[in-house]
């Protein structure tokens, strides 16, 4: 009777490694993940950019619906305008912003990409905007001020625009606008993922050092007296008794020995 | 060893799902029209500034909460009010706002439409808030007055947003909005092939009544018009019909007969505009302002108002009729 290990339990114990192996790759990617999260946003989780120049003579600028494609991000963007222009800043539904500026002479920001990398388009209207931002009861965040303004806001899970306007006469010639991107916790859940990828990735390591022999079959030849007793031979002697008679195969459950 | 391995890997997993991502990018450009919180805050300041504005009798703050018929109806009343000397009820007390219906939308003009109670006389009213640009502000375009037991049906929702019904979409109904409301119209203008489908509806019934006591006036030839109001407000309701909210316009002209002057009782609104009485022609133009139910199509039943409210928003006369 000789008794070798069944085909099925090969296949079993491969994928078996395959799974380990990838989840010692994403733990090695999420090492990385958190090393570029430090790096990029620093110990106090934000991404800064500008002051970046726009060419606008208009009142207002504004972002056309769909170019602001994140949610959940907090943002910061500070406008910046020569001497003590009033100025306004505002985050609101796409809806409420471009039904205000419709009828506005405006620079629409057609395409934007993080850190700074803007496309636009001049839009024709009127010199002035049809009534004070400030008035307006629909913004989601909003800040003036005199020569500049800064808005911080959490970006939502709906289509808003991002307007900088001028108050009053004025327009808004010399405009500059600098941002920053944060997302809360980044640092912190960067130095979580460098900890706990570290920890798959060498933890996997070991696990895979300790179950080598999972790899390869074992084969176990036990021949059967004609009494009736058994006893274990090697696999030489199997070789040196030439043709055998196969009476019975059995499989041990893994971790169990006769 | 194995399970801290997966606990990390787990920990790990949620660390990454924490991190912001993108919205879809086929999701609409849309905008709820209102909280249910923002509602109760326009409802509040619209009350307010027509009490102040019903206490002095004085019209011109209405134009800031109202617009259209219903600015010409208040209009109308607080003339009426202040040539028969008369109080008119402010509606500015206490209320309960009963039901919302809150669209969404992907352009302006915004519209929505609320059920309010007045806490203090029961009344119950279904008002239509219209904000035309981002830059104005709300204001009533329409308002109907139901019955302590009406119960308007259901209405269909897109998400968490009522599912509005262009004005000529008639898409599975008896009719389209604005063609049912003309049919009404019409109905209440003598056509009868539109009366038959209005037989027996309590707003028909009560306008043939005033009509009728019209034209037994003597020595006076009566004529009444009526028209629909393209403004149409409509959402989908849950039996696949829709829920209404119109304005017909009506114009009631007298002319007497030569040698004679016709004059209205004491408390009538004739009366008030026409206080010397007609001598001539006079007309009376009213705006009713109606909710209406089209049932979907198929069902055993006929288009049917359920609650409306009105009154005169102009009045001119001229001598000299036929002699």
């Amino acid at each position: 009777m000789v008794r070798p290990k069944a085909s099925l339990s090969v296949t079993v114990h491969a994928v078996r490694i395959i799974g380990w192996r990838l989840l010692q790759g994403a733990g090695v990617v999420a090492l990385l993940v958190g090393v570029a999260g430090i790096v990029v946003f620093g110990p106090d989780s934000r991404f800064v950019s500008g002051p970046h120049p726009i060419d606008t003579e208009g009142s207002a600028v504004v972002t056309r619906p769909g170019v602001i494609a994140w949610k959940d991000v907090q943002i910061e963007v500070l406008a910046e305008v020569p001497g003590d222009k009033p100025v306004f800043i505002g985050l609101g539904n796409s809806v409420d912003v471009m039904s205000y500026v419709e009828g506005t002479e405006r620079l629409e920001v057609t395409a934007f990409e993080p850190p700074w990398r803007m496309e636009a388009s001049a839009a024709e209207g009127g010199p002035a905007l049809p009534a004070s931002p400030t008035a307006m009861d629909w913004w989601i965040a909003g800040e003036g001020g005199l020569g500049g303004a800064l808005l911080q806001a959490r970006l939502p899970d709906e289509s808003v625009s991002v307007a900088v306007l001028s108050v009053g006469d004025a327009n808004l010639r010399g405009l500059t606008l600098s941002t920053a991107y944060g997302i809360e916790g980044i640092f912190a859940r960067s130095i979580g993922l460098i900890v706990a990828g570290g920890a798959v990735a060498v933890l996997v390591h070991l696990l895979l050092r300790r179950r080598p022999v999972e790899d390869e079959q074992e084969v176990v030849y036990v021949v059967v007296e004609e009494d009736g007793s058994e006893r274990e031979i090697s696999a030489e002697e199997v070789e040196a008794l030439g043709e055998v008679e196969i009476v019975e195969e059995t499989e041990l459950p893994p971790g169990e020995s006769r | 060893m194995r399970a801290a391995t997966l606990c990390l890997a787990a920990l790990m997993l949620l660390a990454g799902c924490a991190l912001p991502g993108e919205r879809d990018p086929e999701a609409p450009i849309v905008k709820h029209v209102l909280t249910a919180e923002e509602v109760d805050d326009v409802v509040r300041e619209y009350r307010t500034v027509r009490g102040a504005a019903a206490d002095a009798l004085d019209p011109q703050p209405l134009s800031t909460v109202e617009t259209g018929s219903a600015l010409a109806i208040d209009t109308g009343m607080f003339s009426i009010a202040e040539e028969l000397e008369r109080e008119e009820f402010a509606f500015d007390g206490p209320f309960t706002i009963e039901e919302t219906y809150l669209p969404r939308f992907s352009r302006y003009p915004l519209w929505f439409a609320a059920v309010v109670a007045d806490d203090a006389t029961g009344r119950r009213q279904v008002q239509v808030f219209e904000r035309g640009t981002a830059s104005e502000p709300w204001l009533v375009t329409l308002t109907a007055e139901i019955t302590e037991k009406t119960r308007l049906p259901g209405v269909r929702s897109v998400g968490d947003a009522a599912r509005r019904v262009a004005a000529d979409d008639a898409t599975a109904m008896t009719g389209a909005p604005e063609g049912v409301l003309a049919s009404l119209a019409a109905s209440l203008d003598d056509d009868e092939g539109a009366a038959a489908s209005w037989r027996g509806d309590p707003f028909v019934e009560q306008m043939t009544r005033t009509l009728s006591a019209n034209e037994q006036l003597e020595g006076v030839s009566f004529e009444q018009a009526w028209s629909a109001d393209p403004q149409v407000y409509a959402l989908r309701t849950e039996d696949g019909g829709a829920l209404v909210f119109g304005t017909l316009l009506r114009q009631d002209t007298f002319t007497v007969d030569g040698g004679l002057r016709v004059t209205w009782p004491e408390d009538s609104p004739q009366r008030a505009f026409w206080p010397d009485g007609v001598v001539g022609t006079g007309s009376l133009r009213y705006a009713h302002q109606l909710v209406v139910y089209i049932p979907p199509e198929g069902a055993d039943e006929l288009p049917r108002t359920l609650g409306a409210s009105g009154g005169v928003v102009d009045s001119s006369s001229q001598e000299g009729g036929p002699g």
